[in-house]
């Protein structure tokens, strides 16, 4: 007889640029991509998604494993391990004009 | 709709001196800034409230006024719930919280000839209870976030001796966190911008948080700014990428001292050195680089959105002759210019920065 088990998702550590903002992120199925953990964190971190201009925000996941920013797509199967530890950062801009 | 609120809130914009509004729209506020005051708050009148920043379980209700009754809004309430033995700490913030909303909400009534382009126009905010849906889970039923509270160990210190070795800078309303910057820092700030021309620079400003125990205070000292890398630098504009912000971290575990982000700095430069209608440009030697603009109010939120956060400005007027230095940092949810105190400055060159000018809230 042959038992199977059902992989149920790993957990991660997410926090901010900052490191002022954590979440633990669990269950996070092996087939969902970085851009959807990212995505799925950033209301819980009470961190806004778009820019001033209405925009989508770029927040980038750096593992800290690793040393390296993650894309997007990448799945988290392939790309992270129970427990790691990401950090999101954004691609954002100060200056322009007073309003 | 937030979880920490359980109401449905609705902008009135009214024309002044009109009893009738021009218009009524729902508003969805964001909320995290006035609970992160309201969290800091909390730590602040309570030396024995341990430092540990945790927003989750504050929650927030509109309190009433007293003229025109419910269910238009005096003020917001934040309650932070009690913590081992320290009580709940109630924090009312204003309802020029809404403020931008408001302006938000005035435009379509500018384009559309209901307002006039800069009319004054009077806002109430109003309040309707609403039952609150599970804010647990994300949209994908998979997966689960869990805030998690992060305390900080602020070190004992006494603020009493940092105060005899430093000069106060800017507006000084009582309710501010006192913040410490070494006159070193401000100079290589300085230096930075220099050389960047007529780019904008900048940086992150770390240290460390302290609490005078013999006194109860709470106090942030700025210890180092880290100048930016693979930042794009450009006349108006500073662009901090993934990368700058991987730099700072890696150069932050190298210096070893646990230090902690605290804020960022960046420049205006003298923007008219560089334009060639400068000769003829009626608004020479007028403008002011002394600002903080919705750009940089979008990146304080998004990557400094703890309340004790600050950031440092640093502008050239027109003609170039000097550079202004301006702290903003939050005040009750808003940005505000404030005050800061600076370490290592010889009285004598102190007294002629003594400034009056009078905090502007964003």
């Amino acid at each position: 007889m042959i038992a199977t088990f059902e992989k149920r998702g790993i957990g991660l550590l997410v926090r901010d640029v900052s490191g002022q903002k954590k979440v633990e992120v669990r269950n996070v199925p092996v087939d969902s991509t970085i851009g959807e953990v990212v995505q799925g964190s950033l209301p819980k971190m009470g961190l806004p998604n778009t820019d001033v201009e209405g925009r989508p925000l770029n927040y980038h996941a750096r593992l800290e494993r690793e040393g390296r920013h993650l894309h997007a797509s990448e799945s988290v199967g392939d790309a992270l391990r129970d427990d790691d530890q990401l950090v999101l950062q954004p691609n954002i801009q100060a200056g322009g004009r007073s309003s | 709709m937030s979880i920490h609120a359980p109401y449905r809130f609705v902008l009135e914009i009214s024309r002044q001196n009109a009893k009738e509004p021009l218009d009524v729209t729902p508003v969805d506020p964001d909320w995290e800034p006035a609970l992160e005051w309201a969290n800091l708050e909390a730590i602040r009148r309570d030396p024995n409230r341990p430092v540990v920043f945790d927003t989750q379980n504050a929650r927030i209700e509109p309190a009433w006024s007293d003229e025109l009754g419910s269910p238009y809004v005096a003020k917001i309430r934040v309650t932070v719930p009690p913590i081992g033995t320290c009580r709940a700490a109630e924090v009312d913030i204003p309802v020029s919280y809404f403020r931008g909303l408001a302006r938000a909400a005035s435009s379509p009534l500018v384009k559309s000839g209901q307002l006039a382009d800069g009319e004054i126009f009077n806002y109430r905010i109003c309040a309707y209870p609403q039952s609150c849906g599970n804010g647990d889970r994300v949209a994908d039923g998979s997966l689960v976030v869990e805030t998690l509270p992060v305390e900080i160990a602020g070190t004992d210190r006494s603020i009493d001796e940092l105060l005899a070795g430093s000069s106060h800078s800017g507006p000084d309303p009582a309710e501010w966190l006192p913040v410490f910057i070494p006159s070193g820092v401000l100079e290589e700030a300085a230096e930075l911008m220099t050389e960047a021309g007529s780019a904008e620079t900048g940086g992150v400003l770390i240290g460390h948080f302290h609490r005078d125990s013999s006194q109860g205070v709470l106090f942030l000292v700025v210890t180092a700014q880290i100048p930016v890398q693979y930042a794009r630098q450009e006349l108006t504009r500073l662009t901090f990428t993934p990368e700058t912000w991987a730099a700072v971290d890696g150069a932050i575990s190298l210096r070893g001292r646990d230090e902690i982000y605290l804020g960022w700095w960046h420049t205006h430069p003298n923007w008219c050195a560089a334009c060639d209608k400068r000769d003829n440009c009626e608004m020479a030697g007028k403008l002011s680089a002394d600002f903080f603009s919705d750009h940089d109010v979008a990146l304080h939120r998004a990557v400094f959105p703890r309340a004790y956060s600050v950031a440092l400005v640093l502008s050239s007027d027109c003609h170039a002759n000097s550079i202004q230095r301006s702290l903003y940092g939050w005040w009750r949810g808003m940005i505000a210019s404030r005050g800061y105190h600076i370490l290592g400055i010889p009285l004598a060159i102190s007294a002629q920065m003594e400034g009056d000018a009078d905090a502007e809230i964003f």
